[in-house]
């Protein structure tokens, strides 16, 4: 891979893996941080990906461990002040500010499903976790988001 | 199915501009480091290979010497290529080779490299697959990991340490090695012994086999009530309140503990152990290695463990210098161990502080 075709990868995927980053720590810093570490592991791997939703799929898992890894550190070693970033439409926010008041595996699957759009088999396989597992994360997510998305719905 | 609403509330979320830059400025430095990196180290890891290979057919301790550790840690991919492992700290089940290929330990912390060969097909492939991994265990029967935990023969009777799942470092696919990386606190030291023996279970070997299948990273304080597992082949079991585990097949065995009567534990091999450096802040003892830094004190010991190098460079966890924070400790004495993903060599650290308070050396 060129730093060319690196850069149009870091264009075309920054944005997402930064968003799975973020929905799973919460922070602007430790995401970009670790959005570094996966696109950095994209470019150094010989890997031959068959498709564009092969490449998708390989950076979402990879950011899932990726957050996994940094959330154990910073857990034991600095105080999180969780403050997500704020949209500035109202409604948007209220959205946010209640996914990220979730628990970290309800909001990564919440995202996974609602923003990317992965089915709950596709997400079981992206966070190492049985389908029924999912299902049963989700089903709390919606739960709890259920009176935004009803809203939503009769808009 | 895409939600609008949260497309509107999460689209605003974007990469930085600076975040984007720096990527791409990390790519380029990356780039110019690493160009020959592949070829660079073949003639090195024959060499080590070669070694390592003396080293298992004679008995000799692994890594027991710092250059050879540093090159085990510098790159492992590959290693395997050309050696024959053998002797006793390696088991057999079905052409599933696994061996210990080091082990180092400062008393606190250890960390095992274990390899796993399949000389009879591409089954340990399907394990690495597309994962870069951080934790989850090999499976390789039902339920059986390889492994969860680790014993520890200080020559006063066996512990058990507090363990976490492997790491997969790499996978050799011209050899199928698959080398996995094992970190482990063991609460049950007392400032090192000078030798310890490690054994790893296999129990998984010598039971019914199923398609290897990675296990669905969790963690286990986060295991729900009534969860259930599905592995590939339809088996599967359901999450106890009691931790325990009931296979489909009526198979019983115990998720946490991983002890399995059938087969006992193998893989015995001798542990380097590494000089430390001892220190204090406030009322905690605290020892640093090349391989981390612990703390002993009371309950509450805590706050951010941070190094400066002589060079003036403070490694940090977004370098990937620091790797897992363990925890243990016995009645109101807490253990906290955090253990560096690259060996730091105590004699290139200027300074450490606890919650930024300095750490005393005598």
């Amino acid at each position: 891979m060129t730093h060319r075709e690196f850069a149009g990868i870091v264009e075309t995927y920054g944005d997402m893996v930064f968003r799975v980053a973020f929905s799973a720590l919460k922070r602007r810093e430790d995401a970009e941080d670790v959005t570094q570490e996966v696109l950095l592991k994209l470019w150094r791997t010989d890997k031959v990906f068959a498709s564009e939703e092969h490449t998708r799929f390989w950076l979402i898992r990879v950011t899932v461990n990726e957050c996994r890894r940094a959330a154990r550190w910073y857990r034991r070693n600095i105080p999180v002040e969780e403050v997500p970033e704020r949209p500035d439409a109202p409604e948007s926010r209220e959205l946010l500010d209640t996914v990220m008041g979730l628990p970290e595996k309800l909001r990564v699957a919440a995202y996974l499903f609602y923003y990317e759009g992965y089915s709950t088999r596709e997400i079981g396989r992206l966070v190492s976790a049985p389908e029924a597992t999912v299902r049963s994360r989700l089903a709390r997510a919606r739960e709890k988001l259920r009176d935004i998305l009803k809203e939503e719905e009769n808009l | 199915m895409k939600n609008e609403a949260f497309e509107r509330a999460f689209s605003d979320l974007r990469l930085s501009g600076e975040a984007r830059e720096r990527i791409l400025d990390a790519a380029l430095e990356d780039g110019r480091k690493a160009p020959a990196r592949r070829g660079f180290f073949r003639p090195l890891r024959a060499a080590l290979a070669a070694a390592l290979s003396f080293c298992l057919l004679t008995g000799v301790t692994l890594a027991a010497s710092p250059e050879l550790r540093e090159r085990l840690w510098g790159d492992f991919s590959g290693i395997k290529q050309d050696m024959e492992p053998g002797g006793e700290n390696m088991a057999v089940y079905d052409g599933v080779e696994a061996w210990i290929d080091s082990a180092l330990t400062d008393g606190y912390i250890a960390v095992v490299h274990v390899a796993v060969r399949d000389t009879q097909g591409d089954r340990l492939s399907s394990v690495y697959n597309d994962v870069v991994a951080s934790g989850g265990k090999l499976y390789l029967t039902k339920g059986n990991a390889l492994s969860y935990c680790m014993f520890y023969d200080s020559g006063e009777g066996v512990e058990m340490s507090v363990g976490y799942p492997p790491e997969i470092l790499g996978f050799d696919r011209d050899t199928g090695t698959l080398m996995l990386e094992y970190r482990i606190l063991n609460s049950g030291f007392s400032g090192g012994p000078s030798q310890v023996s490690v054994s790893i279970n296999t129990g998984a070997f010598g039971t019914e086999r199923i398609p290897i299948e990675r296990f669905p990273m969790e963690d286990k304080t986060e295991i729900e009530q009534g969860e259930q597992f599905v592995f590939a082949d339809g088996s599967g079991y359901t999450v106890d309140t009691t931790h325990e585990i009931t296979l489909d097949t009526s198979t019983f065995t115990s998720m946490f503990n991983n002890i399995n009567s059938k087969t006992g534990w193998v893989l015995v091999s001798d542990v380097e152990t590494l000089p430390l450096k001892e220190g204090t802040v406030g009322e905690a003892s605290v020892f640093l290695s090349d391989i981390g830094v612990t703390l002993r004190g009371k309950s509450g010991t805590a706050g951010q463990i941070s190094i400066t190098l002589r060079d003036g460079s403070e490694p940090t966890a977004a370098e990937g210098w620091m790797a897992d924070d363990q925890w243990g400790g016995v009645y109101d004495e807490i253990v906290r161990t955090v253990s560096f993903a690259k060996p730091i060599p105590t004699e290139e650290v200027e300074s450490l502080t606890v919650g930024g308070a300095a750490v005393s050396f005598q």
